[in-house]
């Protein structure tokens, strides 16, 4: 099996007697060649689960494989055959480079820890500047030098410098003129298509998302409440959160207030540390039922192709069997 | 000189801005300052929200803030800010700050930022009505338990005793818009207020500024980033850029028909979440470069324009009618939609 | 380098010539400067055999104020260097290890920090002994806690900064990390504190040696300044000029402190 794979994840976090259940029971896949979009609103996960992808956390119980080798060694560090194949891009690109470094030496870093170092390193860094549209002049700025778009881009030739299979993407984007966000989506977009990376895009913007994914992974509270092809999700959501998600989102529309069948969701996101029984989303559902506060329903296959955690808007097998009203 | 928008009414409007000047003192040994607003005017009727779009660097942040008079004592202002038709920066510095206490209300992206973490929150409203509309007592805690609730908060009477840090960025942001209508203004200014909220409370916040707007007769200038958010609840749209408005019109123009090369690319980089029409191997529309600085002897944005002719890099366009809005733009309305 | 400023350059100079002297003291001053060499109470200026005048029992304000040099700028930064090595090594290991190492080191640190600094070197000293080993001593221990809670609060920010998550992504080790990105980053901003730790450590000694605590084998400027509190009415330069020499040293310290500090930060966008 090739690719990421996280099988059976969970992260805790302790302060004190609390105890938040991050990401609670969670099966992701990301496979070369193929572009992945996480979305969800704060608290749900995601970043979370982004940062185990790739190591930087370790979980609580669950796999993490890389072609069916484990991520991690036992011991929590990381074998650097392994190390090499995936790589993350962080959002805010100021805070992820080094100050006191220029972006060329922040680009050598990886290269020298990994041998990967040829006979001219200038020109490798050069060459991977190059492939993310930047001038290899910039090499000797320091990262306060270049802007947000400029930058960013200086973060996915990082990436890069290792020749991973798959990049995992942290809202990108989100700190960066609007547009400014093309140019360092389209980076993003030219590696998957020319060469094939797998990409993890964690985004809260569902318009990029619904634009670049092949598959939509939508978590609350820890959990992934429905995942799909794009397309299927966006235009046909099963789960009644991934509903009210993306009625919240403006679209510019006259419409997008008044619709009826639109509504915006009430309250607001509960948080990680009390988590409500039974369906998680059950408090803030207009679908709930009774039977949404106690019985926590599965991730399973919907009819219209994708699979979704509810069992009100396609009832399971054994809720239709045991159940008497609605 | 920049006219106000052609809608007459016999009041003059809540807000109105001509031809604002803004410069930033310079630092260091630096003899010139920094210009950031360079000529923005704009007039905002009562009961009707104006979205006024800009990326960093186009001085919407600017304009808004002095309006607000926030910004530091060496900045320089100049240019007419009227708030029901009075002057504001002529008056006196006591006086500007009475007026806009009483007639402007601001709401701040950081939800929590305008709120004192050690007072509750009942108790910030209540200093507002008391300096404003000399209110004490059972009497101003009456009137703040029902802002809260016009804010949609439930249970005022004990959310009125809790302390900001104990709310969510949602219910912060009400309390925030609580006690920015408590004096009871005219001139609502929101920076870009629903930024840092999750979607699904940025839908209630400004599903409630909409009420407001409507109920209390308001008028909301939101200084914002995102297109998508200002085409959904402005009337009219303003977009900024280098210094200077570039397009102004009824905010479903504005989006659908941009006449300004610079709103049209900002609408393709939205990337609005309805139609798909390009396959995704297709690489997104793209503008190079980056804003550039305020002040310039000629068109601000013809490096990146797609349209730009040799006089757009020699004259400044100025803002002139059009349609039912005005572009600032020699080839205005030819960028193909 | 024009970026180290005015005060920058006049502190740098001044303590550049407050060292030379001292390390010159025997060239300058030969001989010891509590000999009695002439007649009690000469003012300054009058003779230039002894340009400073002399004490009230006769020995060479000059002489005194050369090798006092040597005491203060010896004891100031010896201290510092200890109390700033100590703040260092607790600081670290705070930040990093966390956990109940954490908890310890800064219950520990909170305990001197209760204490005023020059109490605790007072009473270090009045156990110890007045030598100028001692002194050195008491003065650093009494001084670290303040280095070590900046170095632990820098550390503990940058741990969690996105660019020691992309050294790890790199392929950094853990103590790589450590050391390389965060390490430096936390130790940058003790360099403003050096001015302020050396100044108060001549501060300190000078206290101590007023109060009559300082080594007796030495002279020291607070030593001087105690000496002429009692004929301060009619010999006031006694006083005066060691208390001047004081304060110089203390204030090219601080302005070299804040220069350095300044000139090395890395320069911050927007």
């Amino acid at each position: 099996m090739s690719g990421l794979v996280l099988a059976g994840v969970h992260r805790r976090f302790r302060t004190g007697k609390l105890v938040a259940r991050a990401v609670d029971g969670v099966d992701l896949g990301v496979a070369p060649g193929e572009i992945v979009g996480l979305v969800g609103e704060s608290g749900c996960g995601k970043t979370t689960l982004a940062r185990i992808a790739v190591g930087l956390d370790r979980p609580d119980e669950g796999r993490v494989e890389l072609d069916g080798a484990p991520l991690l060694r036992g011991d929590g560090g990381m074998e650097p055959a392994q190390r090499r194949r995936v790589q993350y891009v962080f959002q805010d690109p100021y805070g992820s480079f080094n100050p006191r470094r220029s972006i060329g030496q922040a680009i050598h870093l990886p290269l020298a820890l990994h041998g990967r170092l040829g006979r001219d390193a200038g020109q490798q860094i050069a060459g991977l500047l190059a492939q993310v549209g930047l001038d290899p002049a910039l090499a000797p700025r320091r990262p306060h030098e270049l802007s947000g778009g400029q930058l960013q881009r200086a973060a996915i030739a990082r990436a890069l410098a290792l020749e991973p299979e798959i990049l995992v993407c942290d809202e990108p984007v989100a700190s960066l003129d609007v547009s400014v966000r093309a140019q360092v989506l389209n980076v993003l977009l030219s590696l998957w298509r020319d060469r094939g990376i797998g990409i993890l895009f964690v985004s809260h913007d569902l318009g990029v998302v619904r634009r670049i994914a092949d598959r939509v992974v939508v978590m609350y509270l820890g959990r992934v409440v429905e995942e799909g092809a794009n397309e299927t999700v966006w235009s046909a959501p099963r789960h009644p959160y991934t509903r009210s998600l993306a009625a919240s989102i403006p679209t510019g529309a006259a419409d997008w207030r008044k619709d009826g069948e639109r509504h915006h969701l009430t309250g607001e996101p509960p948080s990680p540390f009390s988590i409500p029984p039974g369906c998680r989303f059950h408090p803030r559902c207009p679908l709930a039922i009774a039977r949404c506060s106690q019985v926590d329903p599965v991730l399973r296959m919907m009819s219209t192709g994708q699979r979704a955690a509810c069992d009100v808007v396609e009832p399971s097998a054994e809720a239709l069997a045991g159940q008497t009203e609605g | 000189m920049v006219t106000p928008a052609p809608e007459e009414t016999t009041a003059p409007p809540p807000l109105a801005v001509d031809d604002l000047r803004v410069s930033f003192a310079a630092r260091g040994g630096d003899a010139a300052g920094t210009l950031a607003v360079d000529g923005i005017g704009f007039a905002v009727p009562a009961g009707s929200i104006l979205g006024l779009i800009g990326e960093s660097g186009s001085g919407k942040s600017a304009t808004l803030l002095a309006i607000a008079g926030l910004l530091p004592a060496s900045a320089r202002v100049e240019g007419t800010v009227r708030l029901d038709g009075r002057s504001l920066l002529d008056l006196p510095e006591r006086q500007r700050a009475r007026l806009r206490g009483r007639g402007i209300g601001m709401i701040f992206q950081n939800p929590g930022g305008s709120l004192n973490p050690v007072l509750t929150v009942g108790s910030q409203i209540d200093e507002v009505l008391t300096v404003h509309r000399g209110l004490t007592g059972r009497a101003a805690r009456a009137e703040t338990e029902s802002l809260l609730a016009k804010v949609g908060i439930g249970d005022p009477r004990n959310r009125a005793n809790v302390y900001a840090h104990q709310l969510s960025g949602g219910l912060k942001q009400r309390v925030a818009i609580a006690a920015a209508l408590a004096a009871g203004p005219s001139v609502l200014l929101a920076d870009e207020p629903t930024t840092a909220l999750d979607a699904t409370v940025q839908a209630q916040i400004l599903d409630l500024l909409l009420d407001l707007v409507a109920r209390e007769n308001l008028a909301l200038l939101l200084v914002t980033h995102d297109l998508a958010v200002a085409a959904s609840v402005a009337d009219r749209i303003a977009v900024a850029y280098a210094g200077r408005i570039v397009e102004e019109g009824p905010a479903a123009e504005v989006v659908r028909r941009p006449a300004h090369p610079y709103s049209h690319a900002l609408g393709q980089a939205a990337l609005p979440f309805g139609a798909e029409t390009m396959r995704r191997e297709d690489l997104l529309p793209e503008l190079p470069g980056r804003m550039a600085s305020a002040g310039g002897s000629a068109c601000a944005f013809a490096p990146r324009c797609p349209l730009a002719v040799a006089r757009c890099r020699a004259e400044v366009p100025l803002l002139t009618p059009f349609g039912s809005g005005r572009v600032a733009c020699f080839r205005a309305g030819e960028v193909g939609a | 380098m024009t970026r180290l400023g005015f005060g920058g350059w006049f502190g740098l100079g001044a303590l550049g010539l407050l060292v030379l002297v001292a390390l010159a003291a025997d060239l300058i001053a030969p001989g010891d400067p509590l000999d009695i060499v002439a007649r009690p109470m000469l003012p300054p200026f009058t003779d230039w055999a002894h340009p400073l005048g002399t004490d009230q029992l006769g020995r060479d304000v000059f002489a005194a104020m050369i090798h006092g040099t040597r005491v203060s700028l010896l004891v100031g930064l010896a201290a510092a260097a200890g109390a700033i090595g100590i703040g260092i090594v607790v600081g670290t290991l705070a930040g990093f290890l966390t956990g109940w190492v954490d908890d310890v080191l800064m219950r520990v640190t909170e305990a001197f920090q209760t204490v005023p600094t020059f109490l605790l070197a007072l009473a270090m000293v009045s156990v110890l002994g007045a030598s100028t080993p001692n002194i050195i001593l008491a003065i650093g221990i009494s001084s670290w806690p303040q280095t070590a809670r900046l170095v632990r609060a820098e550390i503990l920010s940058l741990k969690s900064r996105d660019y020691v998550d992309a050294a790890r992504m790199a392929g950094m080790r853990p103590l790589m990390v450590a050391f390389r990105e965060v390490l430096p980053g936390a130790l940058q901003p003790v360099i403003a504190l050096v001015g302020v730790t050396v100044g108060a450590a001549i501060l300190v000694e000078s206290s101590l040696a007023f109060l009559g605590l300082g080594d007796p084998n030495e002279v020291s400027w607070g030593g001087m300044v105690a000496n002429g509190r009692a004929v301060l009415r009619i010999a006031p330069h006694l006083v005066v000029i060691p208390g001047l020499a004081v304060a110089l040293a203390v204030l090219s310290v601080s302005l070299i402190g804040d220069a350095f500090g300044r000139r090395l930060a890395p320069a911050r966008e927007r």
